[in-house]
C-alpha cells in the first residue's frame, strides 16, 4: 500500500504527509473527499425554493386586500427575491436530479419556478452560468465578468450602472448566449420581462403603483445587488486568476455563512459543482489542507485548524 | 423586423417612465400629501416620470451619470 492508498483509508491529513504524495495520488484523495459530499438530493433546497415562492406569491393578495401592510411585506419580499436565486442555482448544476434521473423532472421545476420572483428564465441564468463556469474570470468569454470592481464601493457603483439603459448587463448574458449557438433561448428573457413590466404597468394603472414597487420592482434591484455581491464579485475577487484552483477564492464574511450565502465556500462550489450548498462548508473544511497545497486563496480560512 | 422594433419601443426607459414611474410618482405625491400648485397628482406624476425617462433615454441612465 502506498502512502496515497493509506491516506485514502485513515485520512489523517498533516501537511507534510499531503506534500509527499504524487500527484495522481493527491487528486485521487481529493476526489475522494469531494465524492463523500455528491450524489445527495438536497431536499432543503427544494422545500427552500418552494416554500420561498408561495409566500411571494401570497404577499400580493395579503397587501392589495389589506391583511398585511406593505410596510411589513417589503422587507419579507426583500428576502423573497434574494432567496430565489440558489435553488435554481442548485437545478442549473443538476444537484437535485441529473439527466436520466426519475427525479429529474424535480430539478427542472425547482429551477424554473424558483426564479419567478427574480424575473430571469432559468435556461438563460443556466447557460450563461454554464459559460461562467468554463471562462471564469475571462474578459471576454465570462459572462460575469463586468462584476470585477477593485473593492465594495467600487462594485456598488458599478452594479448600479451596469443595469442603466446603456449598461453592459445584459448585452454580456446575450452575446454569452449566442456565442454558444442558443440565442433561440433569448426568448424565455423576452416572455420574463414582458410579463414583469405587464405586472407593474397593470398594477400601477389600477392604483396599486406603490404595492408593484414595494413588492416586485425595488426588491428586485436590492436582490440583484445583494446577489451580484456575494455569488459573483466577493468570491472571485480580485478575479486575475483563471486556472482550476485560482478562479475562486475563500472569505471569512463579516456577516455570516446564512447572510452571506454560503458563498465563502465557493472554491468547491467551482472545483465540484456536484456538491449541494449545503454540504460546502463541511466539503470545504475537510479539503482545506489540499486546496492549500494547490495555491487556492482560503482567505481567512488559512488561520482555522 | 417589426416586431424587433416593438419590442425596442416597448422596453424604452420613456414606455417605462410614462407606464410605471409616472402613476408611481402620482402615488408618493398623494400619499405624502403634497400641496399642488396646479393640476392632479397624476399629471404631475406623468411629468416625472416622462422627463425620467427621456433623460433615461437620451443619456442611457436613470442618474444621470452615464455607464463608462
Amino acid at each position: 500500500m502506498d502512502l496515497g492508498e493509506a491516506l485514502m483509508n485513515n485520512p489523517a491529513m498533516t501537511k507534510e504527509a499531503l506534500l509527499a504524495l504524487s500527484p495522481d495520488a493527491l487528486d485521487a484523495l481529493e476526489r475522494k473527499i469531494a465524492g463523500k459530499y455528491m450524489h445527495r438530493v438536497p431536499w432543503g433546497a427544494v422545500a427552500w425554493a418552494l416554500s420561498n415562492l408561495m409566500v411571494w406569491l401570497s404577499l400580493w393578495p395579503l397587501v392589495l386586500f389589506d391583511y398585511l401592510s406593505i410596510w411589513v411585506a417589503f422587507p419579507i419580499a426583500v428576502l423573497n427575491v434574494a432567496l430565489s436565486y440558489l435553488p435554481s442555482h442548485e437545478a442549473q448544476h443538476s444537484i437535485i436530479a441529473r439527466e436520466g434521473h426519475p427525479l429529474r423532472w424535480l430539478n427542472e421545476l425547482v429551477g424554473h419556478l424558483s426564479v419567478i420572483p427574480f424575473a430571469q428564465p432559468y435556461r438563460v441564468l443556466k447557460n450563461t452560468h454554464m459559460e461562467h463556469h468554463a471562462h471564469s474570470n475571462h474578459p471576454e468569454l465570462d459572462p460575469d465578468y463586468a462584476v470585477h470592481a477593485k473593492d465594495d464601493w467600487a462594485f456598488l457603483k458599478n452594479s448600479i450602472l451596469r443595469r442603466q439603459p446603456a449598461g453592459p448587463a445584459q448585452k454580456a448574458y446575450g452575446d454569452a448566449m449566442a456565442r454558444i449557438g442558443k440565442s433561440h433561448m433569448l426568448i424565455d428573457a423576452l416572455l420574463f420581462n414582458l410579463v414583469f413590466i405587464g405586472v407593474l404597468f397593470t398594477m400601477a394603472w389600477t392604483g396599486h403603483a406603490i404595492e408593484a414597487a414595494l413588492l416586485w420592482w425595488l426588491p428586485r434591484h436590492i436582490a440583484q445587488t445583494y446577489i451580484q455581491y456575494y455569488l459573483s464579485w466577493a468570491p472571485h475577487h480580485p478575479g486575475n486568476r483563471q486556472e482550476r484552483y485560482g478562479q475562486t477564492r475563500g472569505f471569512k464574511s463579516k456577516v455570516g455563512n446564512l447572510l452571506s450565502m454560503g458563498m465563502q465556500y465557493h472554491i468547491v462550489h467551482h472545483l465540484y459543482p456536484r456538491i449541494p450548498l449545503s454540504s460546502t462548508p463541511a466539503a470545504f473544511h475537510e479539503l482545506k489542507p489540499i486546496l492549500e497545497i494547490r495555491g487556492c486563496d482560503v482567505g481567512g480560512w488559512a488561520e482555522t485548524p | 423586423m417589426q416586431i424587433f422594433n416593438f419590442v425596442k419601443v416597448l422596453f424604452s426607459p420613456i414606455v417605462f417612465g410614462l407606464g410605471f414611474i409616472g402613476p408611481l410618482s402620482a402615488e408618493i405625491i398623494t400619499a405624502l400629501e403634497i400641496a399642488l400648485p396646479i393640476g392632479a397628482p397624476l399629471y404631475w406624476g406623468l411629468l416625472i416620470g416622462g422627463l425620467l425617462g427621456l433623460m433615461a433615454q437620451v443619456r442611457g441612465s436613470w442618474i444621470w451619470v452615464k455607464p463608462s
